[in-house]
């Protein structure tokens, strides 16, 4: 890029000049009382002539909502803020449940950074609260297949439909990993991907194909091993520990970065991810500017070639002969359609969770902390709210056996939710808790794991939910606990999901989730209930 | 011409730009006033920019922010700042009337903007317009033709819109065509367009559709338009699921995806012509552009508010130098400079295109009540 560069400076010492000898002249370059040879060398005009740096952006704050996967995008950003003297302010969230938050006008967010607007532009409210969106970088949602397993079942060399990949699912021949498809936009596009070429319509599906591919859809399900809140932990978690799966469903970026796994994209084709950096309405000037900055950035070539280089995604860099040849499949244009496919992927199709949850109610719990856990539990029992939030309620078919703890076991509750779906008994239950004790987090721990397992079998989905506030008092410690672990098989495949609160021990939080292939949840900033929803997608 | 090759030719273009308006400085006014070629207003013009403010739909985004029109513009003493907005969405923008001009890409959503602000509007030209074309494969294409739903006459392709419309009304699958092998995808034969609701270039498809299905003539009452949307035309919309919401984005997706993944694109030529003549890279051996046929052209209409608009307005018609620029985005020029066009074309030696004036039959947009009516009819359905 040296040619750019000098001939800015050649440009920038003419105007200079210009601005000297012609003290009147307006000139927009002298006008601003920033010389344009003052800008940051390392900024070559745009390939897109529209790039051209006209506005002074530098000191604004771009607060960005964003799909937890746009995290691997940070070091391209931090180069984007140095150099235009901005600062990007990345909060994550689940792409469904970020955009119901945005489309209800809830947080203070300038941009949302989602994987896709799809899901967005099914409410009405879009066209009011969105300024403006550009696609970034594309990526679709495939499948990556171990590849001596993608040799035996034939699908390296030709593609399965999405039918045979079912029938592979069912019998047994293919064991898969996938995120939620509440919680995470791979997953949600995987279910579309596969309702919609099981429909057989060719064209995008409505309602009335929910209830007919229903049956499919719960064929498919038998297959799932591996469940996840998120594609970017659906990696981590197959590549701790591959074999309960053949491969995983997951962005085509994802996996071309394992080069164990085989791209493998069904004959009918896929939905592809399109990451449009979005300008919510109403944000300011500043928050434009900087918007337009940041996306003429992200959008010129160099960077579009890092992007591609980086990240594995297809961008203006790459070409149509460079992608994997694929079909694109149609994405509902209703919200209704949607949400039926997801309500009864949780409450019909899927594998049911068979959840262990232990609770702490030691006496350090006492007060603001008993009832931030009693609200987090309640939400999980809330079956009024509305949107992908009322899915992560407790649903039909589910098994929850609450294990409360302190110095010892406290109390049990088991509960199989009703097809009605009732949960009052749990929230009775929840509200009746009370605190007293130390905090024996191991010994009980042993008994909430064999509890799970004489629980779990090929049909549902067991993990055990860890929640504590401080560090353990009382015998057994983690050590001892481990080597019982170690020798008991039966519990071994059971995730522990370990909530961070209060006083609780990172470290060995840390060290059980890894021993168990589970999951640590931060909550240390307070919020329990955000933690819990977002535990519901991995369990 | 590679794209960087282009960056290197702009940068000295601006140079040049830049070395005159600083020699017109340091020299005085005088000298540079020779050089302007429009006479007599000139004199202050050296001196000072008039900043003109215009609202313009997005496919003229690169052309207004090409810095060879820039210059051309400063040559006029203007220096143009535009935004974009969605062309039907103009007559409702508040304050568009205080605007200096406002540039849609459709007649029939300029008639909406002279209808709603008949009194502020001085002038209406038409420098440019863009037919409608589809961006589509080779391999697809032999297959449509094999179906009689595709053919190339004179080394240009064309889709027969009656059969596709047809085709989309029976629920055809591409393996329901004859020789599907070479693309053997179970959707429906469906152009990809842009939101209906949202977007001119699917207005523009909407009214070409409607024209089709009428046979060859335009409707003119709201009652049969509300009928014919409810019958076949919503399908074209609604079958397609989720569509972006301006005429870049699908445009993008065929680019960086390819026709096997986006058979049938909705585009304007012009931004086919475009990436061929400033991106060629990404366009790959397989694409191909394909017109409907009949087509229906996207006329990029001028209305001026002010006088600042009506210079603009002069400088797009009638520039040489600008025709030029005008061409090299890819539209084709109107008036005494329309050569421009297949100059550019020819220049960069690019076949497939067709020529002026071969558009035996071009298909008429309805009025506005009459498309709106097909909209709103629409819309319910969503």
């Amino acid at each position: 890029m040296n040619a750019p560069v000098t001939r800015r400076r050649w440009l920038a010492v003419l105007l200079a000049l210009g601005c000297a000898l012609g003290g009147a002249v307006a000139l927009s370059a002298c006008g601003g009382g920033e010389p344009a040879a003052s800008e940051p060398q390392g900024q070559p005009a745009g390939e897109d002539p529209g790039s051209e740096p006209a506005v002074d952006v530098s000191g604004a704050t771009l607060h960005v909502l964003a799909g937890s996967e746009v995290k691997d995008m940070l070091p391209i950003l931090e180069d984007a803020e140095d150099e235009l003297g901005i600062s990007v302010e990345l909060e994550y969230m689940g792409t469904l449940d970020g955009t119901e938050a945005v489309m209800a006008g809830e947080g203070d967010y300038d941009a949302t950074w989602f994987p896709s607007n799809a899901y967005m532009s099914l409410f009405d409210e879009k066209s009011s609260l969105v300024s403006q969106e550009t696609s970034i970088m594309r990526t679709p949602v495939v499948l990556g297949v171990k590849a001596e397993r993608a040799a035996e079942l034939g699908w390296d060399e030709q593609s399965p439909t999405w039918a045979e990949v079912v029938d592979a699912a069912e019998s047994g021949e293919f064991a898969y990993g996938m995120s939620s498809p509440v919680s995470s936009n791979s997953g949600f596009s995987t279910l579309v991907e596969l309702a919609t070429a099981l429909s057989g319509t060719g064209a995008a599906i409505t309602a009335d194909d929910v209830t007919a591919v229903a049956a499919d859809l719960t064929r498919f399900a038998q297959g799932q091993a591996l469940a996840s809140g998120s594609s970017g932990w659906l990696m981590e978690a197959y590549d701790k520990d591959a074999s309960a799966v053949d491969g995983v469903f997951n962005y085509e970026s994802l996996i071309l970065q394992d080069e164990n796994l085989v791209e493998v994209i069904p004959q009918d084709g896929v939905i592809t991810a399109d990451y449009p950096l979005t300008l919510l309405a109403g944000r300011g000037e500043d928050a434009g500017a900087a918007y337009r900055a940041l996306v003429d950035y992200l959008r010129r070539d160099d960077v579009q070639r890092r992007i591609a280089d980086e990240t594995f995604r297809r961008t203006d860099a790459t070409t149509a002969d460079d992608a994997v040849e694929a079909f694109e499949i149609p994405f509902p244009n209703r919200l209704e359609t949607v949400r039926a496919l997801l309500s009864s992927w949780v409450s019909d199709v899927r594998k049911p969770a068979n959840m262990v949850f232990q609770i702490d109610t030691s006496g350090s719990m006492e007060g603001a902390r008993l009832d931030a856990l009693k609200a987090a539990l309640v939400s999980l029992t809330d079956t009024g709210a509305d949107g992908a939030t009322s899915l992560l309620t407790f649903q039909p078919r589910e098994t929850v056996h609450f294990v409360e703890f302190a110095s010892e076991v406290k109390s049990e509750k088991d509960l199989e939710v009703a097809a009605d779906g009732d949960l009052s008994e749990v929230r009775s239950y929840v509200e009746g808790l009370s605190t007293a004790g130390n905090t024996a987090i191991y010994g009980t721990l042993q008994h909430s794991l064999e509890l799970a397992a004489q629980s779990r079998s090929g049909d549902n989905v067991t993990s055990v939910v860890l929640f504590s506030d401080g560090e353990n008092t009382d015998w057994p410690s983690i050590v001892e606990f481990s080597s019982w672990y170690e020798a008991t098989p039966e519990v071994q495949g059971i995730p522990v999901y370990a909530i961070l609160f209060g006083e609780a021990s990172r470290t060995e939080m840390e060290q059980l989730a890894e021993l168990t292939g589970g999951r640590v949840f931060d909550a240390a900033d307070g919020d329990l209930t955000a933690a819990f929803k977002e535990i519901r997608g991995y369990l | 011409m590679g794209s960087r090759a282009k960056t290197l030719v702009a940068g000295v273009v601006l140079i040049l730009a830049a070395i005159v308006v600083a020699g017109g400085i340091a020299l005085g006014p005088g000298l540079l006033a020779g050089s302007e070629p429009a006479d007599n207003e000139s004199a202050d013009q050296s001196q000072e920019l008039t900043t003109v403010h215009g609202v313009i739909g997005s496919e003229k985004e690169s052309l207004f922010a090409d810095p060879e029109a820039k210059e051309i513009f400063a040559r006029y003493g203007l220096d143009v700042q535009v935004t974009t907005s969605g062309s039907w969405a103009m007559a409702e923008r508040a304050g568009i009337e205080q605007e200096d001009f406002a540039s849609p890409s459709s007649e029939v959503a300029a008639a909406h903007l002279t209808d709603v602000h008949g009194d502020a509007v001085l002038s209406t030209t038409r420098p440019f317009y863009s037919p409608l074309a589809i961006a589509t494969g080779s391999t697809v294409l032999d297959v449509l033709a094999a179906n009689g739903l595709a053919e190339q006459r004179d080394g240009v392709w064309y889709l027969d819109m009656a059969a596709y419309l047809d085709a989309v009304a029976n629920g055809r699958r591409w393996t329901d065509l004859a020789g599907s092998e070479a693309y053997p995808s179970s959707r429906n034969v469906m152009i990809t367009s842009t939101d209906v609701r949202s977007s001119n270039s699917a207005l523009m498809y909407l009214s070409l559709a409607s024209y089709v299905l009428n046979g060859n003539a335009v409707v003119t009452s709201e009652d049969a338009a509300r009928e014919q949307a409810m019958a076949s035309l919503a399908r074209l919309f609604l079958d397609q699921g989720y569509s972006q919401s301006s005429s870049a984005g699908p445009w993008e997706s065929f680019l960086s995806k390819g026709p096997m993944n986006q058979p049938l694109t909705l585009i304007y030529e012009s931004q086919y012509l475009e990436a061929q003549m400033n991106e060629p890279t990404r366009v790959t051996d397989e694409m191909r552009i394909c017109y409907p046929d009949p087509t229906i052209f996207s006329d990029h209409v001028v209305v001026a508010f002010s006088e600042a608009g009506q210079r603009v307005q002069d400088v797009l018609d009638n520039d040489p130098d600008m025709a030029r620029v005008i061409a090299r985005h890819g539209f084709r020029v109107n008036g005494a400079n329309s050569g421009a066009f297949s100059e550019q074309i020819s220049q960069a030696g690019l076949t497939g295109y067709a020529a002026d004036g071969t558009f035996i039959d071009a298909a008429q947009a309805p009025s506005y009540e009459v498309a709106d009516a097909m909209l709103q009819t629409i819309e319910a359905l969503y």
